[in-house]
């Protein structure tokens, strides 16, 4: 046998060659028919993507029921820890964004529509007659058909029924009127040698401070012409709105910004609170010890009704189909049908039980479930009277703050404060924010 | 060693010196690569985005040229933000690195237990910022922090650390002094470290007393180290403080602790807003490179010495 003695760089130059060309052949596209053929009988794997690992496994049990039916499309449901947007609009901006995601808001869902990144419900699966039907509260005509609710989370007032007791109040009449909060507050409240709160009878929410308020009077933060937005926020249903929370530090001395919202009631050092039910759930699974001593009610207003509100509501969105996988929209919209409709019914429930939500789906509308559970049952009255605010800007909810702010702990003037916060939510406003601000 | 490589890769002595730059070259093309990839095309194409109105997903970028720039100068809230970044920056580093010499100079002479000590100081470096950020925030909550629970012993009122306009940014700065002192320490130990003990002795014997030993012998030859401490401090500052910030405050109350790196990524990850976030950035960059390059000149100035 005759050998052949290759030198070092005729064997690169082969090794090269032969590298190049298996390259080359990996890069001619498939024939039409050949794919069609595999798309058929290829497995698909789908991604969702959000947050909250306890949420998420919900989801993944709805998409492991799935693919107990479909044999062919599997749900590959990821839990995103810390930093979902900028992991999500990285993702979507290079291409590898997942098909489908656990929506953040409202807002966010408008902010996604105008950047073309989310799909519109496709009729033949989801006709108008079925949103109508399967999700009656949701506004669709505002909302659009790019995402449905998982339920709402309506504000209610949360008091501390034993508080109440020791201090000779009825714990099954809770305050229903704003002078009735605060004769009920200064009952409950506790200060120290130094007269200095130690229990405040009222802890003011951080998230919307005063929104509730300002509903409660007719009045909103801005006015919303569909092409114009104008700042309301040195309006007088405004400034009487922060003139009673204030007063409740600065003139009643029932509340200190020292003991923050919902977390002061779990705590034992705050009475009363106003919040939304979501926070059922922090008291159940953090303040276990307290949990079966909180009662809840309406928010109290200045005549006791709903005239015109009791305040505001949020509404937690669920998933959305993302644009850029044309070639799996249809199973992304197979998977959407199943979780939509009757595959994930009871996942919603679970989903709505774990944050406390009243369900937006009319099927577990009237749910037995729903009304034995304390604070869902009083939740799901007040949800009618309440607006939602889930497409307000979160900045906003900093200028609420920052006027709070001002007012009680820099001690300026309601005016000059609202003035300060008028600049700002104008700033919202021109920054395109408050397009869907109702 | 390399040079007997070079000879075998090439096989040939007379081209050498030609072989010896073709494999420094080749050495450095995955460095260059690196570099290349990774810093200065993010950095050209962050300039490239400032000089536009950019959306992420890239339909409509128009161009704006410098517009981005002139609106930070006409912005309030950036002079704000500005004025809070070199307050944190300046009294962060400054104290810091006054407080950092002290611990120093107790630490340096103690023999017996120092590993021990070394451990404790450097223990808030090798913590998670995200962890040490949300014990600060409990310690320093008015009504129920450890703090003003210390303080009411002494009979002083709650004070709002973190809610206070006053008090917010130096709460943070105390909070990124405890955070970073372990690290300064152990730069100034290296240089204590460095001082020839025949310095103190031949003083000693000229009867010098410890205060003049301070600041006759230790003072003038821990300079350079101080320079380097307080340069890179200020380099640092300005870029950082983001993870603390975010944590404790969130920029609040009224912005009085909006630093530059938060401002950045409001604008870019919350507001979306990639062209003025890009511009920012460059300011920024722009005022590393001036203290990069002053440290530069200091650092030559102290090696003549």
């Amino acid at each position: 046998m005759k050998s052949h003695n290759s030198s070092r760089r005729e064997f690169l130059k082969i090794t090269g060659l032969s590298g190049l060309g298996m390259a080359m052949a990996a890069c001619v596209p498939a024939q039409p028919g050949m794919e069609g053929a595999a798309a058929d009988e290829e497995p698909i794997e789908l991604s969702l993507w959000g947050w909250w690992d306890i949420r998420m496994d919900l989801y993944r049990s709805v998409a492991d029921q799935f693919a107990e039916q479909n044999d062919r499309i599997t749900v590959d449901v990821q839990s995103i820890a810390g930093g979902y947007v900028e992991k999500l609009y990285s993702a979507l901006a290079a291409g590898t964004g997942p098909n489908m995601i656990k929506m953040r808001s409202l807002a966010f869902m408008h902010q996604m529509r105008e950047e073309n990144l989310v799909l519109e419900f496709p009729e033949e699966i989801f006709p108008p007659s079925w949103f109508e039907e399967a999700y009656p509260l949701f506004d669709i005509k505002t909302n659009g058909r790019y995402v449905l609710p998982t339920g709402t989370t309506c504000t209610l007032m949360m008091y501390n029924k034993q508080m109440f007791e020791e201090a000779g109040l009825d714990p099954e009449s809770p305050p229903k009127t704003w002078d009735d909060l605060i004769t009920a507050a200064k009952a409950v409240t506790q200060k120290d040698g130094t007269g200095a709160i130690s229990r405040a009878g009222f802890a003011v929410t951080d998230e919307w401070p005063v929104l509730s308020q300002i509903y409660q009077l007719g009045g909103n933060v801005i006015q919303n012409n569909g092409d114009e937005q104008i700042s309301l926020m040195t309006s007088p249903e405004v400034h009487e709105a922060f003139t009673h929370i204030a007063n409740l530090a600065l003139e009643h001395e029932v509340w200190d910004p020292g003991f923050p919202n919902f977390d002061s009631v779990g705590n034992g050092l705050a009475a009363m609170t106003e919040e939304q039910t979501w926070v059922i759930g922090e008291y159940i699974n953090t303040y276990p010890d307290m949990y079966p001593h909180i009662g809840y009610t309406h928010p109290p207003t200045p005549t006791g009704e709903a005239d015109p509100l009791y305040g505001y509501k949020d509404t937690v969105t669920s998933i959305s189909a993302v644009t850029g996988h044309p070639e799996n929209d249809g199973d992304t919209w197979e998977f959407m049908e199943y979780l939509y409709k009757d595959g994930g019914k009871d996942a919603y429930w679970a989903l709505c039980e774990l944050i406390s939500l009243v369900p937006e789906r009319a099927d577990l509308m009237s749910d037995p479930r729903l009304l034995e559970t304390p604070g869902l049952r009083e939740a799901s009255e007040v949800n009618p009277y309440e607006r939602n605010y889930a497409a307000v800007p979160e900045r906003a909810g900093a200028v609420q703050n920052d006027v709070l702010h001002l007012i009680v702990r820099e001690g300026r003037p309601v005016a000059e404060a609202l003035e300060y916060g008028d600049a700002e939510i104008q700033k919202i406003i021109d920054e395109g924010l408050a397009k869907y601000w109702v | 060693m390399i040079q007997t490589f070079v000879q075998r890769f090439t096989g040939n002595r007379s081209t050498l010196r030609a072989a010896e730059h073709r494999f420094i070259v080749i050495a450095l093309i995955p460095t260059i690569l690196f570099y290349a990839i990774v810093k200065f095309y993010p950095i050209f194409f962050s300039f490239f985005i400032s000089m536009h109105e950019w959306s992420l997903f890239g339909n409509v970028s128009p161009f704006v040229g410098f517009d981005n720039y002139a609106l930070l100068a006409k912005d309030s809230l950036f002079y704000k933000v500005m004025w809070n970044t070199m307050y944190r920056t300046f009294a962060g580093t400054f104290l810091g690195a006054f407080c950092s010499l002290i611990v120093a100079l107790i630490l340096n002479p103690i023999k017996r237990g120092s590993i021990l000590l070394r451990l404790i100081y450097f223990l808030p470096v090798m913590t998670s910022v995200i962890a040490s950020a949300t014990i600060w925030k409990w310690m320093l909550q008015t009504r129920f922090g450890l703090l003003n629970q210390l303080l009411s012993v002494v009979g002083i009122q709650p004070v709002p650390w973190l809610q206070s306009t006053t008090w917010a940014m130096p709460s943070i700065i105390v909070m990124g002094i405890w955070g970073g002192i372990g690290f300064t320490v152990i730069i100034y130990l290296a240089g204590l470290k460095g001082i020839p003990r025949d310095y103190y002795e031949a003083a000693e014997i000229d009867g010098a007393s410890s205060i003049q030993l301070a600041l006759k012998i230790t003072l003038p030859l821990l300079k350079p180290v101080v320079s380097f401490v307080l340069i890179t401090g200020v380099i640092g500052g300005f870029s950082g403080g983001f993870q603390a910030i975010y944590m404790m405050t969130g920029g609040g109350p009224l912005d009085s602790t909006r630093v530059l790196a938060l401002h950045i990524y409001d604008y870019a990850f919350q507001r979306m807003f990639m062209g003025q976030a890009s511009s920012m950035s460059f300011v920024l960059f722009a005022i590393v490179l001036i203290l990069t390059l002053v440290q530069f000149k200091l650092q030559r100035v102290d090696w003549e010495l």
